[in-house]
């Protein structure tokens, strides 16, 4: 999964989850999420302690979901499919069962493509092919990219920011605004810093440069860009629930 | 005095430059100020604190007026050319720029890879790239740094990656604003070592602005010194040093040949924080990282006394002031004044100790410098009404005069520069009337005559209010000077030393 082109993926991925917000299937939503899965754990080199870290708070909200849509759904609806056609078929596409269904496997499906994307797609990866394919200027990527890096230091630098607050005898919440305004004026004296040191490096965000690292995008970007959205369509007709 | 200076070309030249930051201020920071340096030597550039020096390095390298402020006169000229006439990648490989904050340096999060961007951008064939980056770094034995990430390096390993990438891209001079303030010496002797290298075997002409000739005084060629009426006197080598002790002294500059001075004792007090076995975790959370910063730990901070804390840049000296604050959790014993501090509730231990950040903009509580002031004086902040209470505006009045910060006072914090913020925080924190003091590197960014006001103060408070007083150096004059014990972090233990070593 690594190999295909980041912005080929975002996009295949973005078409396919526009089209499930029109999809009633449960199966579908189901087989989005496996299929995901599957994808991350035999297709790919991501983490597979990241991805149960990940999933695991999600598995309780969707089961949260499902109890919600389990126990608010409205029985007059229901009575009207029970007189469904198939039996088996009764089970599940009638009543509460089928109203909680429906809302978490669709999140589910949400969360089976999403983390296909991001735990295969190493950011600087991403960012590297929007410049390349969506000609994002070098400006703007390799800001982005500065940016992120500094992350960890801007949470350290709030952190000291609430301990002096709170050694000066203020209390301040975990939502309070003070601090974080400290630390703003920080972090733009350093955006100045680290935008002066980028350009006595020779950086120029609009000039010619070379590229260590080109993305292309292959045969097989394509194929994944119109595998996708075309997998999702055909569920989406096709299959039974 | 001109003797040393008419030889060889000039690289680099401020002709009549004024500077200004505001357009509509009406003193300019630099007044027709000249200076220029002579290709291939080794330069450094001294200065009292706001004298200008740090605007005319900005200006030299090119990062002014671009990025603000305006220059109402003069030009400046790097190999006989407008500095304006080279495109960005051009002038890179001219000359290029190491800052004081090897944080703030990098955009990618590898040496390799800020190497490649650093070879991007003066469109450097992607076919060559690899094999440059590998010969850059094995020339400079960095092989081994070249794929660890930044956030695992130490600040000198970040400096020293820092000049691999401007050594990467060939650049003929290299400035330097202040490298060695946030490493230990082990680190600035290694990358003086490097600068020296690169000086004679490519010829590279390197630029330094400094406050302490310590690491230079061996390598360099010429000083310079940017007197505050911007006049520049040159052509000050390592042997006529000595017949310039009066100018170092008029413009508030340490003089490097001077004899140690050693603190006056005060009458011995009693230990007032005590560690007995104790450890301590980097991270928040106790055994999240594993690796443990201090591991039976013992050591005592006595009153009357200042002590510091010594050891390399990410040693834990930070870990070890937030532990003190009750930030951390730790194993064994750590006691204030007999009680264990696990035990003493948050508001008990902030009203008896207190802390000036490294970063000191990270601990302004208000909006404007006198008022910064009366809060600590205050002890919490106070509503409006008693702010304009005449007594403490009076005290916090005299307390900003002491260090030179009265005309400031309507300012907001933000707006002083390092140094005046450094002198603020150390201020609020003793307006406080704290007992204890934990000062994260208190003197950096200060000159001289700065510093021994800063360090006269505290020493002259702690013997009027008995304080116990921790501080943390890279400067070893600083320390040697005005601490009366030193511990040094090692092997997770802190030894004592006498400061010698």
């Amino acid at each position: 999964m690594e190999r295909i082109n980041p912005l080929a993926k975002m996009l295949a991925i973005l078409i396919a989850a526009v089209l499930l917000t029109f999809n009633h299937r449960i199966l579908l939503n189901f087989l989005m999420f496996a299929g995901g899965m599957i994808l991350i754990l035999f297709f790919s080199q991501a983490e597979k302690k990241r991805l149960l870290k990940l999933l695991i708070p999600m598995l309780i909200v969707i089961s949260a979901l499902f109890m919600a849509g389990y126990l608010n759904s409205s029985q007059t609806m229901n009575m009207n499919y029970a007189i469904g056609t198939k039996h088996v078929e009764n089970v599940v596409t009638s009543g509460p069962v089928y109203t909680g269904l429906q809302l978490s496997s669709r999140v589910l499906a949400y969360i089976g493509i999403g983390l296909l994307f991001a735990l295969t797609t190493p950011p600087e990866d991403f960012i590297m092919s929007l410049m390349h394919q969506a000609h994002v200027k070098p400006k703007f990527s390799y800001g982005i990219l500065a940016a992120f890096h500094l992350m960890p230091e801007i949470g350290e630098e709030l952190e000291a920011a609430r301990l002096a607050y709170r050694v000066q005898g203020i209390s301040v919440g975990r939502l309070s605004l003070k601090p974080v305004f400290a630390a703003l004026v920080n972090c733009i004296r350093w955006s100045e810093n680290l935008a002066m040191a980028m350009e006595s490096k020779g950086f120029d965000g609009d000039g010619a440069r070379t590229f260590a690292r080109e993305f292309h995008v292959h045969w097989y970007d394509v194929v994944f860009l119109i595998l996708l959205p075309t997998l999702v369509l055909i569920g989406m007709n096709m299959l039974p629930v | 005095m001109k003797s040393m200076s008419d030889s060889g070309n000039l690289v680099l030249e401020a002709r009549d430059v004024s500077f200004r930051y505001i357009e509509k201020n009406k003193k300019e920071v630099l007044d027709h100020v000249s200076i220029s340096f002579p290709e291939g030597k080794i330069s450094v550039l001294m200065g009292a604190s706001g004298c200008g020096k740090s605007t005319l390095f900005a200006l030299l390298a090119g990062l002014y007026p671009e990025n603000g402020g305006v220059m109402t006169s003069g030009e400046i000229l790097l190999f006989g050319k407008p500095l304006g006439a080279y495109s960005i990648p051009q002038r890179a490989e001219k000359l290029s720029v190491m800052f004081q904050n090897a944080d703030l340096q990098f955009c990618m999060d590898t040496l390799r890879k800020e190497m490649l961007f650093c070879l991007e951008n003066i469109s450097c064939p992607p076919e060559e790239m690899q094999e440059r980056v590998e010969k850059a770094a094995g020339s400079l034995q960095m092989t081994d740094l070249l794929d660890r990430p930044f956030q695992t390096l130490s600040g000198g390993e970040k400096q020293k990656a820092e000049l691999a990438c401007l050594f990467l891209l060939g650049s003929k001079v290299i400035l330097l604003d202040e490298p060695f303030a946030n490493i230990d010496e082990m680190w600035a002797e290694r990358i003086v070592e490097m600068l020296v290298r690169l000086n004679r075997e490519y010829g590279t002409t390197i630029i330094a602005v400094d406050h302490s000739l310590d690491y230079w005084l061996k390598v360099l060629d010429e000083i310079q010194v940017l007197r505050q009426d911007g006049s520049v006197i040159r052509g000050i080598g390592r042997e006529n040093l000595k017949d310039h002790e009066e100018l170092f002294r008029k413009e508030g500059l340490r003089w490097p040949l001077e004899e140690k001075r050693h603190p006056e004792r005060l009458p011995e007090g009693k230990a007032r924080v005590t560690l007995e076995g104790a450890g301590i975790y980097a991270g928040k959370k106790r055994r999240q990282s594993g690796h443990p910063v201090l591991s039976g730990a013992d050591a005592s901070f006595y009153e009357n006394e200042m002590t510091a804390v010594l050891g390399p840049s990410g040693c834990g000296k930070t870990t070890l002031f937030r532990t003190l604050l009750g930030q951390q959790d730790y194993t064994g014993s750590i006691r204030i004044d007999g009680r264990e501090l696990r035990k003493i509730p948050g508001k008990e231990l902030f009203s008896e100790v207190g802390i000036v950040f490294q970063n000191p903009s990270n601990q302004f509580v208000t909006q404007n410098v006198l008022e910064e002031v009366e809060s600590g004086l205050l002890g919490k902040l106070a509503r409006h009404e008693e702010l304009h209470g005449s007594a403490t505006e009076q005290e916090a009045l005299e307390l900003l005069q002491s260090f030179h910060l009265d005309r400031f006072r309507k300012y907001s914090p933000y707006m002083l520069s390092q140094g005046q913020q450094r002198r603020l925080a150390v201020l609020s924190i003793l307006a406080g009337k704290r007992r204890i003091l934990l000062l994260d590197e208190p003197t950096y960014g200060q000159d001289d005559a700065m510093t021994r006001e800063i360090m006269e103060l505290l020493r002259s408070r702690m013997a009027k209010e008995k304080m116990t007083i921790l501080f943390t150096s890279h400067d070893r004059r600083l320390v040697e000077e005005w601490a009366d014990r030193c511990y040094l972090f090692r092997e997770g233990r802190l030894c004592e030393s006498n400061g010698a070593d």
